[in-house]
């Protein structure tokens, strides 16, 4: 196999594990006819329908696959250049330089560690991530890393996170699957939120009616 | 050989922004090109036919449930044999159509180059909408934590508002002014057909966290439409719009990294711009695309607006649009902060900046976004706003240099136009 390429297994080499049949509790229809309604708006007829229409996707990670293992085993797993020594992470499987020629990267651990660069405080986010609101997405530079990753800050009070800010890596103790959901980070515990300011008393401020609905939201499910 | 020719906008139009629209995109569609044929009474798709292609400018599949959904659209324009493709570039969908249109003209390779944008997003619940959005990101990475562009984009603004010294108010004001300028506009526009009447800085102030800095009032909404831009050689546009065409003196197009974060020390940038630039704060591929731009056109960088007299640019959010100044080149010789405080880019400013009421305004139906920011653009350099608008308050006049800006991703594709009233 030519050495400067990402190999290709064949299919035959292969030895899948059976799949948890998720089609058992997810499953597959295709297009699935719901309902239709119809009405007048103005003088104009109008009808709807609802379709469903679903699919399980297969995220097949190729040589992402040491990161996604790495993740597995509560291990943060970078890139570094052989040739020109940039660290990256999340990782990059061949070197971002153009006068590296694509250089495939080598796998390194990363420090569970870093320094946070921006953040926001979201009080609207996907359906999936609704009962964690308010919740601190971060952008954060892990070790040497010369990219940052964006993952979820968790802290008591979201108001006192501040720019360039020391934070560490928690892996969840439940079930991993592979992805960045794994991990967040937190405050590295030699940090202390500095008094109180104007802006911060904003934030707090504009974050209580985000409690108050997330509390309404949680009974509600 | 095909010989280069000058690239002219001789028509637009656009249907209403709203969500729902309630419409099919064939019926969307024909109804901007009837539109046109009114407005512009010498064009005919028939000079398409012997002429031309078309350019369709569409986000996405997810939201069409449809692949190739401009087949549809293009047999029912009554046109086959004519060459067609789309153009897919997230939410520089438009800019980018219009980049492929300017492109054929500019090259020789076609002489009238209608091009059509529209897109459905209320096909799907709003949340599973941001969600499919959302899918632009990495989804290997960034999109899996349930955030969307919002909660990136107010990431991005958070370290520009430090950087800078800016506060919420100072976003406030940028939203209130699209808002406000989409009442004059008038039915087409998202906002008037929604709400109706102005916002102050104190109502966006107190609406609702979306994503510190970021409230509800400071982010465009979900929205459906179409648009249609009349691209066309100096021959045609002469023929169909003899006092009302304007030419493309300037066009670029740029990238930049799909994660945000990647974009920290990435080496195509420090390599150009030196290290430190452009951070997680600034639009590169902003910068980038309007300096090729300005150059095409004999226009510095370096406080750009002074050789513009009016500007449509993609506010998706207030904070956005404040980046897009500072890209552009519009915060040079003074600061980002005293720039908004001597109100430059309102209507009574020195750069009025999305008078039609840009996406917070208007709407933001994706694939039809960047046109519409064209033929705002354009109706006011044609001195067509008193046709067009509900009242002239958001028209400058004499307006003769305009720039159309369009932004996708993080600001992941960006493309920068000037238009020139002939
Ligand atoms: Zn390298």
């Amino acid at each position: 196999m030519e050495k400067n390429l990402h190999p290709t297994p064949n299919n035959k080499d292969f030895i899948w594990e059976k799949w948890i049949k998720l089609n058992e509790k997810i499953p597959e229809k295709g297009w699935t006819w719901q309902n239709v309604r119809s009405g007048i708006a103005g003088n104009v007829e109008w009808i709807e329908q609802q379709i469903y229409y679903d699919m399980l996707y297969t995220f097949r990670l190729g040589a992402l696959s040491p990161y996604a293992k790495g993740l597995l085993e509560g291990k943060l797993l970078g890139t570094k250049c052989p040739k020109c020594g940039d660290i990256t992470f999340p990782p990059r499987v061949n070197c971002w330089r153009l006068d590296c020629n694509l250089e495939i990267t080598e796998w390194i651990e990363m420090p569970h560690s870093g320094i946070l660069h921006t953040f926001t405080i979201c009080g609207f986010a996907a359906k999936s991530a609704l009962k964690k609101l308010p919740f601190v997405l971060a952008y954060v530079l892990v070790g040497k890393s010369k990219t940052a990753i964006a993952n979820i800050l968790k802290i008591a009070e979201p108001w006192h996170v501040e720019s360039d800010m020391p934070v560490i890596v928690k892996f969840t103790e439940k079930k991993r699957v592979g992805n960045l959901i794994d991990f967040w980070f937190e405050p590295d515990p030699s940090w202390h939120p500095s008094p109180m300011t104007p802006e911060k008393e904003r934030i707090k401020k504009l974050c209580e009616p985000v409690y108050e609905w997330i509390k309404i939201l949680k009974r509600s499910i | 050989m095909p010989e280069q020719q000058k690239v002219f906008i001789a028509g637009g139009t656009t249907t209403p922004f709203d969500y729902p629209l309630n419409l099919q995109i064939e019926e969307m569609v024909a109804n901007c090109i009837r539109q046109l044929y009114k407005d512009v009474p010498e064009f005919h798709l028939k000079d398409v036919r012997d002429n031309g292609m078309v350019v369709y400018s569409h986000f996405s599949v997810h939201f069409s449930h449809q692949l190739t959904a401009y087949w549809i659209l293009h047999d029912h324009l009554g046109l086959v044999g004519v060459p067609h493709f789309r153009i897919d570039n997230g939410g520089n969908t438009g800019g980018s159509a219009l980049y492929a249109a300017y492109a054929l003209v500019r090259a020789g390779l076609a002489d009238v180059v209608p091009v059509i944008g529209y897109e459905l997003m209320g096909s799907v619940s709003q949340s599973k909408g941001s969600e499919f959005i959302a899918i632009a990101s990495d989804t290997r990475y960034e999109a899996m934590l349930g955030a969307n562009y919002t909660n990136y984009y107010a990431g991005l603004a958070r370290v520009f508002m430090e950087e800078y010294g800016l506060t919420e108010e100072d976003f406030a004001e940028i939203a209130a002014k699209n808002k406000n300028n989409a009442v004059a506009t008038g039915e087409k526009a998202q906002h008037y057909r929604k709400v109706g009447n102005k916002l102050t800085v104190e109502d966006v102030m107190n609406s609702r966290l979306i994503s510190y800095p970021l409230k509800k009032w400071d982010c465009c909404f979900m929205s459906e439409g179409a648009a249609t831009v009349l691209v066309c050689n100096e021959q045609f546009a002469k023929q169909y719009s003899p006092d009302y065409y304007v030419e493309i003196v300037g066009a670029g197009l740029s990238s930049c990294t799909i994660r945000a974060g990647d974009r920290y020390a990435f080496p195509g940038w420090t390599e150009r711009y030196g290290e430190g630039y452009p951070g997680l704060g600034e639009f590169a591929a902003c910068r980038h695309s309007a300096e090729v731009a300005f150059k095409m056109a004999g226009i510095e960088w370096k406080d750009s607006y002074k050789y513009l007299d009016v500007a449509e640019v993609h506010d998706a959010f207030s904070t956005s649009e404040f980046q897009i100044y500072n890209a552009l080149g519009w915060c040079q010789s003074i600061t980002p902060k005293q720039f908004i405080r001597d109100r430059m880019p309102m209507m009574e400013g020195e750069i009025p900046t999305n008078p039609g009421g840009g996406l917070i305004g208007y709407g933001h139906p994706v694939g039809a976004t960047g046109l519409m920011s064209t033929v705002e653009c354009y109706y006011q350099l044609a001195g067509l706003i008193s046709r067009e608008h509900r009242s002239t308050d958001n028209e400058v006049k004499d307006a003769e240099v305009g720039l159309v800006n369009s932004h996708a991703g993080t600001g992941t594709s960006i493309s920068n136009f000037i238009l020139k009233r002939v």
